[in-house]
């Protein structure tokens, strides 16, 4: 569950940070008009806070597209389908 | 039944899916794998040696980058409050977005061409990942000792010498964490003024924040996940494959050499028992950080960092036997018995010669451009309250803002004039306009056109910005900028 869990959340960070690079440089946060006001937060505080919405945003998706997977493809074996991957012992 | 190839057969899938043939259940078991815990045992050796240089000159960069000061302020400091970057002479704005695109694209070409050439490069010398688990695994070591001592150390009961030694190893990487966490905040909030906020403990709740996560990041990753961030995170180690072939430099077993295998006493005639040079001591296996076994032949777990190829060097020594058993090698190589001169005369192949030029190619047209890149931006908008209007001495006006953005680090002195309509003549702007250093500036332009000169409708108008030192004359480093816009006459 760990490694799903990994698989699901690092992707979608590296998503985020692309994402959020590409935004907010072609779009400066403090000419943004959210729902009719401009925002009053900081520079900095509309980076993280759109870091973290982009970030789970994507992971939604990354997630989803683990759950379509699981039960239809056995996968890579290295991905957690098919064999357990365990059998590279390490002899003391 | 006869299929048509346009139709997709719809029929009901096979109840209960059956399980793979060669796993061992189903999926959601096989997704709780239980992780063997590696203890790379230390080594040492020429590729060793390489790896510590690799991890001082990498981090010699990122913790000092931070307190080099160029023109009177932090060298390299990538400013998002104020959307500007600073790279020692350079100030990239936003408009300069294309520059960071090329540098991705330059970044991965050359891990493309390296992966072509001599495989995992990368991995096993230079990524972060390596590069503090190398610095985690040290600190792991003088204070739990080496692999046999650490096995034992986690098997052995809780005690108190067990637990001041686990807290001493856990403190000792969560500041080495806190500390990298610190300098990456750093590159975005100057490292001076950090420093001043740390000591008087008032970070804002921000940057604390980001110092924590970038902290507990390499916490999780260099003390915890290790070798498993490569084998399930890394999707480089994924695609690499796809960069390889029979010519690329990877670390390989020598097989027609090592078996078969077996152990051995030192002065007997091993090859009379019909024994190849491998003594199957397993020390490659026990410095390897992925917890593999490069007998078993190439495999993506491996991430190239050549510990075993030390390890097995280290035990043919003191077999006298020659070095090499597990070496930089091509597969062609091995397969064909070939020296380094063979490999070296198959490193120009298509593959690598079209990574190269295309690095090259864009290497030096980025060169080119920023070499050639003209200080001043002008953004012009028209105004859109109003679209003309005619004034005194009949002559119509159209109004513009001219957004004037100075990327060097002094004062710019600029005339603006227009053109493109006889008579053309911009109204209220003063002779000179100074723009500040490093910072931009707006200004409402009043255009006038004589009423007769203007044709009606849309005429193509230019803004042309020149500039000037501080007689008026073309500056030194003259350059001129043409603005095209629309002159509107109703």
């Amino acid at each position: 569950m760990l490694r799903a869990t990994l698989v699901i959340l690092w992707p979608s960070f590296v998503a985020a940070g692309i994402g959020i690079s590409i935004i907010f440089t072609l779009i400066d946060p403090m000419e943004l008009v959210v729902l009719g006001e401009h925002i009053r937060a900081s520079r900095t505080t509309i980076y993280s806070l759109g870091f973290f919405i982009i970030w789970a945003i994507a992971a939604l998706a990354a997630a989803l597209t683990s759950f379509l997977q699981l039960g239809r493809n056995p996968g890579p074996r290295e991905l957690g389908g098919g064999g357990n991957g365990a059998d590279r012992s390490c002899p003391p | 039944m006869p299929t048509n190839p346009n139709v997709i057969p719809i029929a009901p899938a096979p109840a209960p899916i059956s399980p793979p043939p060669n796993g061992d259940g189903d999926n959601e078991q096989a997704l709780y794998e239980v992780r063997k815990k590696i203890y790379p045992r230390a080594v040492t050796g020429w590729f060793a040696k390489w790896r510590w240089a690799m991890v001082f000159l990498t981090q010699l960069v990122y913790y000092a980058t931070p307190w080099l000061v160029w023109n009177d302020r932090q060298a390299v400091l990538f400013d998002l409050t104020a959307r500007k970057f600073y790279i020692f002479g350079i100030v990239f704005w936003p408009q300069d977005f294309i520059y960071l695109a090329v540098l991705l694209m330059i970044c991965a070409y050359s891990l493309f061409l390296f992966t072509a050439v001599a495989g995992r490069l990368w991995c096993g010398y230079a990524c972060p990942q390596t590069v503090y688990t190398e610095m985690f695994l040290w600190i792991e070591r003088a204070i739990e000792g080496d692999r046999v001592k650490r096995m034992k150390l986690d098997d052995s009961p809780l005690s108190a010498s067990k637990f001041g030694r686990k807290a001493l190893k856990h403190g000792a990487w969560i500041a080495l964490s806190l500390w990298t966490g610190f300098t990456l905040v750093a590159y975005f909030v100057p490292a001076r003024e950090l420093v001043a906020m740390a000591v008087e403990v008032r970070i804002p709740p921000w940057e604390t924040f980001w110092i924590m996560f970038y902290g507990f990041a390499t916490y999780g990753n260099a003390g915890w996940m290790r070798e498993q961030v490569c084998k399930y995170m890394c999707p480089y180690a994924r695609f690499q494959g796809a960069m390889f072939d029979r010519d690329t430099l990877i670390i390989t077993y020598d097989p027609t050499r090592g078996e078969p295998r077996g152990p051995r006493s030192k002065s007997a005639d091993y090859r009379a028992k019909g024994l190849g040079d491998c003594v199957d001591c397993g020390i490659c296996v026990q410095v390897c950080p992925t917890g593999i076994d490069i007998r078993k032949g190439q495999q993506y777990e491996c991430i190239g960092c050549a510990a075993c190829i030390d390890g097995c060097d280290q035990v043919m020594d003191k077999m006298n036997y020659p070095r090499g058993l597990i070496r930089y090698a091509t597969l062609n190589a091995v397969d064909q018995h070939w020296g380094w001169r063979d490999m070296v005369g198959r490193v120009l192949r298509p593959r690598v010669l079209i990574y190269s030029s295309v690095l090259v190619i864009i290497v030096a047209a980025a060169g080119y451009t920023l070499w050639h890149r003209v200080p001043v931006k002008v953004d012009v908008i028209r105004d859109r309250t109003t679209l003309a209007r005619e004034v005194g001495d009949g002559q119509i006006e159209n109004i513009y803002r001219l957004q004037v953005m100075n990327t060097q680090e002094r004062t710019q002195r600029l005339k603006i004039s227009a053109s493109g309509i006889d008579s053309i003549v911009i109204h209220d702007l003063p002779q000179l306009v100074e723009v500040g250093p490093a910072s931009s500036k707006l200004l409402p332009v009043a255009v006038r056109v004589d009423a007769d000169k203007a044709k009606k409708g849309i005429s193509r108008i230019e803004f042309n910005i020149v500039a000037v030192d501080d007689a008026g004359r073309p500056a030194p480093d003259v350059f001129s900028i043409h603005e095209k816009s629309a002159f509107y006459k109703p």
